[in-house]
């Protein structure tokens, strides 16, 4: 008889071995099925460029945008920057609006669905603010605060905002009453019960909500650098179509993909050094 | 076995999606064929130009730039009832920016654009440009008032290091490098950001940059806000003509109606300079036509945009797309060229120094034809053969 099939001849320090070999293995799989699946979309977007089923004309292949990209390290033409300086002025612009939604829209959320007076208070504001387009700040913003990395920060900011600060709202008021309640009876204050139960239960929709940020964050930028710029992956994006290059065009959709991505990845790994403890 | 069905399912509908994307190959536009225009020259007679009308109704959709008078004709000449007495009805799609125009081309069978446009265009889709519709002037460049640059234009040393708001890769761009250019500078020389016409202006009045690079209607609106005009593309000696573009697959179904909507575009060109009272009534459709379209445009401001139209009258089309001369930049020697050809060379080397375009793109425009004078050509045996004066 196979001895891994009987716990009770299977030994701690094989069970353990079993377990991390079957995740080893799951995570394996699914890291081939993401590549599988990426590798395959490229190979059929390149087959319908190859075979011309999509005119090269309105959609460029995979090949072509990787050896535009290769082009775009070190030739500044038809935009007037080299790829390297489109991200760097991009990221700027992204993560510091990006940031700033952290910043401000995360203790709010939390204040907002911790202390009921304070929600009466702000959610009328925020409910108002909530639904205007990121988009329709842009002629005010330019009044308030020209055309610099501010102004594009702050359209930035808009997309981002909302999300931090909903998901903080809400996961905070999702805080398990018993937990509050036993805090209570071991004598904790309000602010303490609200920053070691409260904070904490609202960390994973908390995450969630910055991972939407980041992504309402890219959407944004090409607005934000409609608004004025003279570098930057949406301006890239801009003078793709000022001059009818489909290719720069997708290559600054891709690389904003892929940034996105990468940014992602990282919060992931943020949250998960954070939340390792709710894993357990 | 679910699997695989689901696989091929998930697959197919990959297929499906990404293939829906693409860009069909263009339908036929509009059912009706076109009908050759009667030879009976007693109708000929009863239309305004001696046009002859067509014997069925015949539509014609037109891509309309909204707010700059290179369009304006078409609309002016809707008004007359030009077109309506040639039994021709006109369809439009209104833009406000040529590369959209180009984008959206399966929605229009002739359309209207600026310089950049039509480069656009012509790279990017294969259009070709069939009529020059302005020759345009007021790309002008701002300073503020009391500033070194707006009192001395002239020397180079106000000019170093300003900040300039313009909408970069286009013609404004071109007017900024010929006035840099004047003085011995060149763009290095000033900090550009890029930004589009309305919201420059905006952007400027809230006080930020130098310099400000503009045309058309927000020229004058930048004008009237108190901001010192330094140079325009008029004084620079900067041609910057406006088209008119087709497609292929539209010249080879509807020739005789473009042909005739092109004809009938450059003569009411004529009938606007023909007296102070056309000049007005074109000048209040113009008006009209911004209002509707919701382009803030003063009365004052209308009189000004028309007043610096420079449209081809019919014997300058002609002309333009006829007279072939050697290429004045001397790079392409494969034939001599036409007049708007060179006319747009002059903008189109601007964005190839610039490294916008490409010396490729140049010679394939020529190379392939893509500046036509076949619709000049039609135009010209039209009038010949039904004997009108141009």
């Amino acid at each position: 008889m196979d001895n891994r099939l009987n716990p009770s001849i299977v030994s701690d320090a094989e069970r353990i071995a079993l377990v991390q070999n079957q995740i080893r293995r799951t995570q394996y799989q699914n890291t081939m099925l993401s590549i599988i699946g990426v590798l395959g979309f490229l190979m059929i977007w390149q087959f319908l460029g190859t075979t011309s089923l999509i005119d090269n004309r309105y959609l460029s292949t995979p090949l072509r945008i990787i050896n535009l990209f290769m082009v775009k390290l070190t030739d500044p033409n038809p935009d007037g920057a080299v790829i390297g300086v489109n991200v760097m002025s991009s990221l700027t612009i992204a993560l510091a609006g990006f940031g700033l939604a952290i910043i401000i829209g995360v203790p709010l959320g939390l204040f907002m669905g911790w202390y009921k007076g304070f929600d009466s208070f702000m959610r009328p504001l925020f409910e108002i603010i909530r639904p205007i387009p990121p988009v329709s700040w842009i002629p005010l913003t330019i009044v308030w605060l020209g055309i610099g990395l501010k102004a594009k920060a702050l359209i930035v900011f808009f997309a981002a905002f909302v999300p931090c600060l909903i998901n903080s709202y809400t996961g905070i008021r999702q805080t398990n009453e018993v937990l509050k309640n036993v805090a209570k009876t071991c004598g904790a204050s309000n602010f303490t019960i609200f920053w070691k139960v409260g904070i904490p239960s609202s960390l994973t929709l908390m995450f969630a909500g910055i991972k939407v940020a980041i992504g309402n964050a890219w959407a944004t930028l090409v607005a934000a650098e409609m608004l004025a710029s003279s570098s930057g992956l949406g301006y890239m994006i801009l003078m793709g179509r000022q001059f009818g290059r489909v290719d720069l065009v997708i290559l600054g959709i891709v690389v904003i993909g892929v940034i996105g991505t990468i940014i992602t990845q990282l919060i992931d790994i943020v949250e998960n050094k954070v939340l390792g403890w709710k894993k357990l | 076995m679910k699997k695989w069905i689901s696989f091929i399912l998930v697959f197919t509908m990959l297929l499906m999606l990404v293939t829906a994307c693409g860009q069909q190959t263009p339908v036929p536009t509009t059912a009706a064929p076109t009908t050759a225009p009667t030879e009976a020259p007693t109708e000929a007679e009863t239309t305004t130009f001696g046009l002859t009308p067509f014997t069925e109704k015949q539509t014609l959709r037109v891509g309309f730039f909204t707010g700059s008078p290179l369009s304006y004709p078409f609309l002016f000449a809707d008004k007359l009832g030009y077109f309506e007495e040639l039994n021709i009805e006109l369809v439009y799609e209104p833009f406000t920016n040529g590369p959209a125009m180009m984008e959206s081309n399966a929605a229009w069978d002739i359309a209207s654009c600026g310089l950049g446009g039509l480069a656009n265009g012509m790279r990017g889709y294969d259009v070709r440009v069939i009529s020059i519709t302005d020759y345009e002037e007021n790309l002008a460049l701002f300073a503020r008032p009391g500033t070194p640059l707006a009192e001395d234009p002239k020397n180079p040393e106000n000019w170093k290091g300003t900040e300039w708001i313009y909408p970069a890769g286009t013609t404004a761009q071109a007017t900024l490098v010929s006035a840099l250019g004047e003085v011995g500078l060149s763009l290095s020389d000033v900090t550009s950001i890029n930004m589009d016409v309305a919201n420059a202006l905006t952007g400027y009045k809230g006080g930020t940059g130098d310099g400000l690079g503009v045309w058309n209607v927000i020229a004058f609106a930048a004008e009237d806000a108190g901001f010192v005009r330094i140079g325009d593309a008029g004084s620079l000696g900067f041609v910057a003509p406006c088209g008119t573009v087709t497609k292929e697959s539209v010249l080879d179904e509807k020739m005789d109606l473009v042909a005739t909507a092109v004809a009938v575009f450059h003569f009411t060109v004529e009938w606007i300079y023909e007296s102070d009272a056309n000049m007005e009534q074109a000048t209040e459709w113009f008006l009209e036509d911004c209002e509707n379209e919701g382009i803030l445009v003063t009365p004052d401001i209308a009189v000004r945009v028309m007043d610096w139209y420079r449209g081809p009258t019919m014997s300058e089309y002609l002309e333009i797309f006829t007279q072939e001369s050697p290429d004045t930049a001397g790079i392409y020697t494969k034939r001599n060229l036409i007049q708007a050809e060179k006319d747009i060379l002059v903008g189109l080397d601007f964005f190839i120094s610039q490294g916008n375009y490409k010396p490729e793109d140049r010679e394939r425009f020529l190379d392939e034809g893509l500046i036509d004078p076949s619709v000049a050509l039609k135009v010209k045996q039209m009038l010949d053969d039904l004997g009108i004066d141009y």
